[in-house]
């Protein structure tokens, strides 16, 4: 992958099989965007719409369900700028080329991040796996697993590279 | 058609107007092993308003110490930026200093 930023605009070129995964990912997102928190896996919904702050707020359950009602606006508002990347990996070129102007670049972040924490959740992925590093450890964990780690560690290089082109010297 | 007010309705809104202006309300912010590092720094900085080494330190303490308290505020806008922290991932509560 390639990442340029150009008059405001962040570029990112992918190969045939990089457009394909992150066509994949951004339909997954498309899909668990559209569900009612209430209709998600309890362990994706736990990290999406984890009602924990509202708790130690002490608000009633009434307002707790009109704060995750609003935070699913928000996602449901990410999800038009989701179908159209979606739609962009999907035209044939080569390489694939993704433009997202750089003041979606917060929005696209975020899009990405809830797919990282989705995998995490539902996969039962907790810091000793996020933090494999031997052969050994990797040979451990399902297939499953696997995969959910690799989706999350694509999508951190992406987010990475991002954050480098909005951000000079990072961390 | 005439409209009446309700004592107990108006004594509840009363109440509620006075617990969002109630001082000192931190935001806390709790680690997690998913989160990008350069992310909540990113994040501290678009919600927050933080400079990036007022964000990375905070980040960093996040990381290091578990939590971070990113701000004191009315309890109206403690409860703001939780929601606006949580919306980007991050896990966020709020509670009285």
């Amino acid at each position: 992958m390639q990442f340029s930023l150009q008059n405001g605009t962040i570029i990112i070129e992918l190969h045939e099989i990089e457009a394909q995964v992150l066509c994949h990912i951004l339909s997954l997102i498309c899909k668990n965007y559209e569900t009612r928190p209430e209709e998600m896996d309890p362990r994706a919904r736990a990290v999406w719409y984890s009602s924990r702050g509202c708790r130690s707020a002490g608000m009633s359950e009434e307002e707790i369900d009109a704060w995750i009602d609003s935070l699913h606006e928000y996602k449901s508002e990410n999800l038009e700028l989701c179908r159209k990347l979606r739609m962009d990996l999907e035209v044939p070129a080569e390489p694939r080329v993704l433009k997202i102007p750089s003041e979606y670049a917060s929005e696209f972040l975020s899009i990405l991040n809830d797919h990282r924490l989705f995998l995490a959740a539902v996969h039962d992925i907790d810091e000793s796996k996020m933090e494999i590093s031997s052969q050994e450890e990797v040979l451990q964990l399902s297939f499953v697993q696997f995969k959910a780690l690799r989706e999350i560690d694509f999508l951190a290089e992406i987010m990475e590279r991002i954050l480098k082109l909005i951000t000079p010297n990072r961390l | 058609m005439s409209t009446q007010v309700l004592p107990g309705k108006v004594e509840v809104i009363e109440e509620k107007s006075e617990e969002s202006f109630e001082k000192n309300w931190g935001v806390i912010v709790w680690n997690d092993p998913v989160n990008l590092m350069n992310y909540v720094v990113h994040i501290f900085m678009k919600v927050l308003g933080f400079s990036k080494e007022k964000a990375t330190v905070h980040m960093l303490e996040v990381h290091y110490k578990g939590k971070s308290c990113v701000a004191i505020e009315s309890r109206e806008k403690a409860e703001l930026y939780q929601q606006q922290i949580q919306k980007f991932g991050l896990i966020v509560t709020i509670q009285q200093i």
